[in-house]
């Protein structure tokens, strides 16, 4: 059961009198509960085809059905909504919110859903900060934290609401290779336990290890499709 | 929301010192703003409700006979003060108002002083505190009491139990000198003041022979000063006169005899037709007495120079007037008037009437079948001449002038606000509030740069916070009020500290006090400088500076909430 679907999408960025062509068609199923690497070169389209898969950007023309919607024709509010219930995300430069601490900032999306109580959401994010394994740091806020200790929130952050899909773009790009490890091997320890879809972009060759997909791409295009194990 | 007021506040304590920077200017915009506010507030208040009330009322009803403006006289008060009650709204309090100017002399030294007559009540007490002397007992014993001020007492060069002596104008004209103990000296409070000269009203008013029914003018204190022109104009319409009449027997003739008065510089060729003099007759509209009818002359066997001699009921007084009046004139009356009127001239009818008010008010159309268009009307004088309402000080002067030109016996009554007895005091009103206005505006000005400012810097820096917040899915909307309520924190949280500053700005103010000379002292109270905080003001600042940092917070926080999320998230400090 596919849960992104990208049929012919391509992605043009006016730059100056020239455009750039960011997606040049790209054709994309991932069945749900895979953990899927993005591999190209600089400048090849890994940021923006995750974009476009998470709703944070517009495709200039082709479809996307994100867990069977058509999202090409939804609202603002619709989109935000979708992102907020299936989508969770983890960026390169962890982009927590400095003024909260740990579990402020793991409680965030799920006061943002207004669905639960304020005693649930307390339980849910304490549960994944035990989960990441930071709870020791649970009341600091994110300047006081280590590389690795922000990722660990920042994929709390984007586990907590149990969403269908996490994307991550260059996850450990800012890490040690050893905290890449940790933090790819604890991303793939809730794939598998948990059932959500993983996609990353990546340029480091040991994240390879972890993917059952490894979808290459230059200039726009997928190339190819690797599939691992 | 309480997600938004915590990212809000946090993000307020973050960026600590540029937003330090602005709450202290909005706070100093509210502190020039607040004190600017209590101060005219105070001024008006000081102006507007004690020296107003204490000088010329919000409103003052006087009558004037013969061109004497320095001594009014209500003959009929209790007409006066009915009216008064059944047409004014919103009276605070209404007040004789009697004064008299003249020279008094203390030891060895004199001065012109304003001598009003006062009743002590609370209000009066506390604002002329005593500064020698105590009101307490200071109207027993024998003498006339005066309570003056520290200055004066000075110029007089008396001491409380000395005597001082003054000269003035009773109501009938007469020069009159009377004794005068000085029993308390009060602290000046300001120019204006310190020419007046208090005495309790009572003596005054027998000093300067008003009977008891009578009373020199009304002064009107209303709830709300400000509407002292409107209620006046009500006033002036429901104080419209009737004609004057004056319903009287004469012996050894059933019928009664109407007395009317002609207005003054009557001419009878108007009413030719109905009022015909013989050819021969010496008469002219200046010809004091009476004009009757052939008719009436053969029935009372009177002729021109003989007296005719009335008698009427009092309305102030029991038992019957007696009073006659010369005849100048015998006319050919027409048909239309009853023989039994007589027409007297203004000076000799009002000269009966004024001191001697009758009690019967008949129909004239009894004696007068004349059309009401017809000129004959015209000629007959009212109770009472109504002066027109005038706007303005040049105006009202002008009136007053014309009034001591004319010198008419016949009563004017005229309705003055402070608009026009105390236009100056109020035109320094409006100077500071305007001064307040134009502070205000420069202040808001001020603000609302800073608040725009602040914000652009702060949305470009936390753009790409913006793009995580929104990739998490928050909405627009929530992203705009987060900005909002950032401002609006900062603009409570000044608001608040400059409220409080203020408040003690001005207590420290307050302290200061004042040497006697600065001209600016009958703004103060007890030449000290007099802040009126009002709660409506406080909250109106605080609305005022909402809405302006609100209204500049809109654009950029609109801005931030429409940043699209991919576009925020490649963003670069
Ligand atoms: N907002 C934009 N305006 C103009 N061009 C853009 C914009 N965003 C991306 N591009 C261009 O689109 C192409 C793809 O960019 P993208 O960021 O997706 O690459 P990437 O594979 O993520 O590269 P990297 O590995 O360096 O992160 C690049 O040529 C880039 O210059
Ligand atoms: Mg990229």
């Amino acid at each position: 059961m596919s849960i992104v679907l990208l049929k012919d999408v391509r992605k043009d960025y006016p730059l100056g009198k020239t455009t750039v062509h960011a997606l040049q068609g790209v054709e994309l199923d991932i069945s749900t509960g895979s953990f899927i690497s993005i591999v190209g070169p600089s400048g090849s389209g890994k940021t923006t085809l995750l974009n476009i898969i998470g709703c944070v950007d517009q495709a200039t023309t082709g479809s996307i059905t994100i867990d069977d919607q058509d999202v090409s024709r939804m609202t603002d509010n619709q989109l935000t909504d979708l992102r907020l219930f299936k989508i969770g995300f983890i960026f390169q430069s962890f982009n927590l919110i400095p003024v909260l601490n740990v579990l402020e900032n793991v409680e965030f999306p799920l006061l943002l859903m207004k669905k639960y109580t304020s005693k649930e959401i307390r339980k849910k994010a304490e549960e994944m900060i035990e989960h990441v394994r930071i709870t020791e740091q649970i009341s600091q806020r994110p300047s006081e934290l280590s590389g690795g200790q922000r990722q660990r929130v920042a994929i709390a952050r984007a586990l907590v609401t149990s969403p269908r899909i996490v994307l991550a773009d260059e996850p450990t790009a800012n890490l040690d290779s050893e905290t890449g490890a940790q933090i790819l091997s604890l991303m793939k320890r809730i794939n598998e336990q948990n059932n959500v879809t993983f996609i990353f972009s990546t340029h480091d060759p040991d994240v390879l290890k972890y993917a059952n997909d490894v979808i290459k791409i230059r200039d726009g295009k997928v190339i190819e499709r690797i599939k691992c194990q | 929301m309480k997600l938004i007021f915590l990212i809000s506040f946090r993000n307020l304590i973050r960026q600590k010192r540029r937003n330090i920077q602005l709450g202290i200017a909005i706070a100093f915009g509210i502190v020039i703003l607040t004190i600017a506010n209590a101060f005219s507030k105070g001024i008006t208040d000081n102006l507007l409700n004690r020296l107003i009330v204490f000088t010329s009322g919000h409103m003052k009803i006087s009558m004037i006979e013969s061109g004497r403006v320095m001594n009014p006289i209500i003959r009929d008060r209790a007409y006066v003060l009915k009216t008064i009650k059944s047409t004014v709204t919103g009276i605070s309090n209404i007040e004789e108002d009697l004064g008299a100017f003249g020279r008094m002399i203390g030891n060895g030294k004199g001065d012109y002083v304003f001598l009003a007559g006062v009743k002590l009540n609370d209000e009066f007490k506390s604002y002329f505190r005593a500064l020698e002397g105590s009101y307490e007992n200071y109207d027993k014993g024998a003498c006339n009491p005066v309570i003056i001020s520290e200055q004066k007492a000075k110029y007089l060069n008396v001491k409380i139990g000395d005597q001082v002596r003054m000269r003035f104008d009773n109501v009938n004209g007469q020069k009159q000198t009377a004794i005068f103990t000085v029993k308390v000296i009060i602290k000046s409070q300001n120019i204006f003041m310190d020419y007046a000269v208090f005495t309790p009203f009572k003596n005054l008013k027998q000093l300067m022979g008003y009977k008891k029914f009578e009373t020199a003018a009304l002064k009107i204190i209303l709830d709300d000063p400000r509407t002292a022109a409107e209620k006046a104009d009500l006033l002036h319409k429901a104080l419209e006169p009737d004609k004057a009449c004056i319903w009287s027997k004469t012996d050894k003739y059933s019928n009664n005899l109407l007395l009317v008065p002609f207005i003054k510089g009557v001419s009878l060729n108007a009413a030719g037709s109905l009022i015909k003099m013989p050819a021969d007759t010496e008469w002219d509209s200046d010809t004091k007495g009476a004009v009757i009818s052939s008719v009436l002359a053969d029935k009372l066997k009177l002729g021109v120079g003989d007296r005719i001699k009335f008698k009427y009921k009092q309305r102030y007084f029991s038992g019957l007037h007696h009073a006659d009046v010369k005849i100048s004139a015998i006319a050919l009356f027409n048909k239309k008037i009853s023989p039994d009127t007589v027409f007297v001239s203004n000076e000799s009818f009002f000269r009966i009437y004024n001191y001697f008010l009758p009690e019967d008010k008949v129909r004239l159309e009894d004696y007068i079948q004349a059309d009401h268009k017809d000129p004959v009307w015209d000629m007959i004088a009212s109770e009472w001449h109504l002066l027109k309402r005038t706007r303005n000080t040049d105006d009202f002067a002008k009136k007053f002038k014309d009034l001591m030109r004319d010198k008419k016996y016949q009563p004017s009554m005229d309705i003055a606000t402070m608009y026009e007895t105390a236009s100056e005091i109020i035109k320094m009103e409006y100077v500071f509030n305007l001064v307040t206005f134009l502070a205000a505006s420069v202040i808001f000005f001020i603000i609302m740069i800073g608040v725009l400012n602040s914000l652009r810097m702060t949305v470009r820096e936390r753009t790409r916070e913006i793009g995580t917040v929104r990739s998490i899915g928050m909405r627009r909307s929530d992203v705009k009020k987060v900005f909002m309520m950032e401002t609006f924190l900062l603009t409570v949280l000044s608001w608040l500290a400059g409220l409080i500053i203020s408040l003690i700005v001005m207590k420290l103010l307050t302290l200061i006090h004042f040497s006697y000379d600065n001209p600016l002292n009958m703004l103060m109270v007890d030449r000290r400088l007099y802040f009126v905080p009002t709660l409506w003001s406080v909250f109106r600042n605080l609305i005022i500076v909402f809405a302006f940092s609100m209204a500049t917070a809109f654009f950029p926080s609109s801005k931030a909430a429409s940043l699209k999320p991919s576009e925020a998230l490649r963003h670069t400090t």
